[in-house]
């Protein structure tokens, strides 16, 4: 099944945790927030969200330099 | 005449934007009457001022504390070779009077925390968050919210940029996004992790564009948007940002309503607060290595070790170090260096509780080590 992260296809296999997202994509949890259809979703409910089929997820990373 | 009034000196100087429709002689006495005060004036800080100031902004507040460093000149456009060793901000007012004398350039030279942020952001506009560390962003955000004050947001990190405008008033602040930051050793600096020189030039101009928008009261702002931006790929990408129902600051029953202890809140350690297990200074670490009585290990990175390495390291980067504990000889004295101190300063952590009993940080690391032991090494 495809969903889209930052606006790009990506293939899972079954219906996952956005922590398990995080970890095909080879993203730390700590260092980003997550918007999942449009809702911040709150870095401890990452294991418990799960993301479906045709969901669009957003993947901010946090940046500090200037 | 008021004061916001053109003299023609500045008809001629504005006159590619007094023939805009958008923006006019009326959008242009907006800028001049705007008071715009730019958080750090490093990487996005340079295109910032210098486009703001070259715009015809009225008043340019520039906050910073540091001095120019070479490590500064391959993106920091503002200065110039002979500014090395200038604090930062007597170089900038110099070169931005040059740029254009009508605009009033006010100097900060502060470090800008709990005690001093809502005086010095009150007398401004438009705040331009152009800082370099977390705990000064999350008191931008916040400062800016409780004064009620537009922050236009930019950061960036290798080939990556952000840009956005946080306006608690009628959009998400930075907070909405970022409730909590990030573990403090997770998200390197660009300075330990490195910056695309041309980078700041890019994000900074987006930024210098959002307030000159804002200025004028023209187009669309980047309130509730923030912009994405990948230098390597090329590619831009936009997510949409709403207010947080759950936000502490920004929200209807708020948790934070006055300024904080943000390097406590990012759980970020001075350098001088540091503690490592023990320090050695580069002369007495030398002796040491030269009778052979401790081993020396490097936790930088490989890109780092490329451009300067001490002899006879081993070198395991900070970020595999857990894992590649075996490889040392927990009865060895050990000496562990980076490029300044603080990571080796973790590491010598790590080590202590580990089992290793002899530990010592190299202090100041190996720019310590090239000044005083070993000039032959590049200083980076």
């Amino acid at each position: 099944m495809k969903i889209r992260v930052n606006g790009e296809a990506v293939v899972i296999a079954q219906p996952i945790s956005l922590t398990g997202l995080l970890e095909q994509i080879e993203i730390d949890p700590r260092t980003v927030a997550i918007e999942l259809s449009g809702e911040v979703i709150p870095r401890a409910e990452f294991s418990n969200v799960q993301v479906q089929s045709g969901d669009s997820v957003e993947v901010v990373r946090f940046v500090q330099g200037g | 005449m008021t004061s916001s009034e053109l003299t023609p000196r500045e008809i001629e100087r504005y006159s590619r934007h007094l023939i805009l429709p958008e923006i006019g002689s009326s959008g242009q006495r907006k800028l001049k009457e705007t008071r715009v005060l730019v958080v750090g004036a490093g990487g996005l800080g340079s295109p910032l001022t210098m486009y703001l100031a070259a715009a015809g902004i009225g008043t340019l507040g520039l906050v910073d504390f540091d001095q120019v460093e070479a490590s500064n000149l391959h993106r920091q456009v503002l200065y110039t070779e002979s500014d090395i060793g200038r604090p930062k901000l007597t170089a900038a007012i110099e070169r931005l009077a040059g740029v254009n004398p009508h605009t009033e350039c006010v100097p900060h030279p502060v470090k800008l925390d709990r005690t001093n942020a809502l005086e010095i952001i009150e007398r401004y506009d438009i705040v331009v968050d152009g800082t370099d560390n977390f705990p000064t962003r999350y008191l931008v955000n916040d400062a800016c919210a409780l004064a009620g004050k537009p922050n236009v947001y930019g950061s960036i990190f290798r080939f990556e940029g952000q840009v956005s405008v946080f306006s608690a008033a009628t959009g998400p602040c930075y907070r909405c996004l970022f409730a909590e930051p990030p573990p403090a050793e997770l998200v390197p600096s660009c300075a330990e992790g490195g910056v695309l020189g041309v980078l700041p030039g890019i994000i900074g101009s987006l930024q210098a564009n959002e307030v000159i928008k804002l200025a004028a009261g023209i187009g669309d702002s980047m309130i509730g948007r923030l912009l994405l931006f990948d230098a390597l790929r090329m590619r831009f990408h936009e997510v949409k940002l709403k207010k947080n129902s759950n936000c502490p600051l920004c929200s209807a029953t708020p948790s934070i309503t006055e300024l904080i202890d943000y390097q406590q809140f990012c759980g970020v350690t001075n350098e001088a607060d540091l503690e490592p297990v023990a320090n050695v200074p580069p002369p007495t670490a030398a002796k040491w290595l030269e009778e052979r009585t401790a081993g020396l290990l490097d936790v930088r990175t490989k890109e780092e070790r490329d451009i300067a390495q001490i002899a006879g390291a081993i070198s395991i980067p900070i970020g595999q170090l857990e894992q590649r504990l075996q490889e040392l000889d927990t009865s060895k004295r050990w000496i562990v260096h980076c490029h300044k101190g603080p990571r080796s300063t973790r590491a010598t952590r790590t080590l202590a509780s580990s089992g290793f009993a002899d530990v010592f940080n190299l202090d100041g690391g190996i720019d310590a080590w090239s000044q005083e032991v070993d000039p032959t090494i590049a200083r980076y």
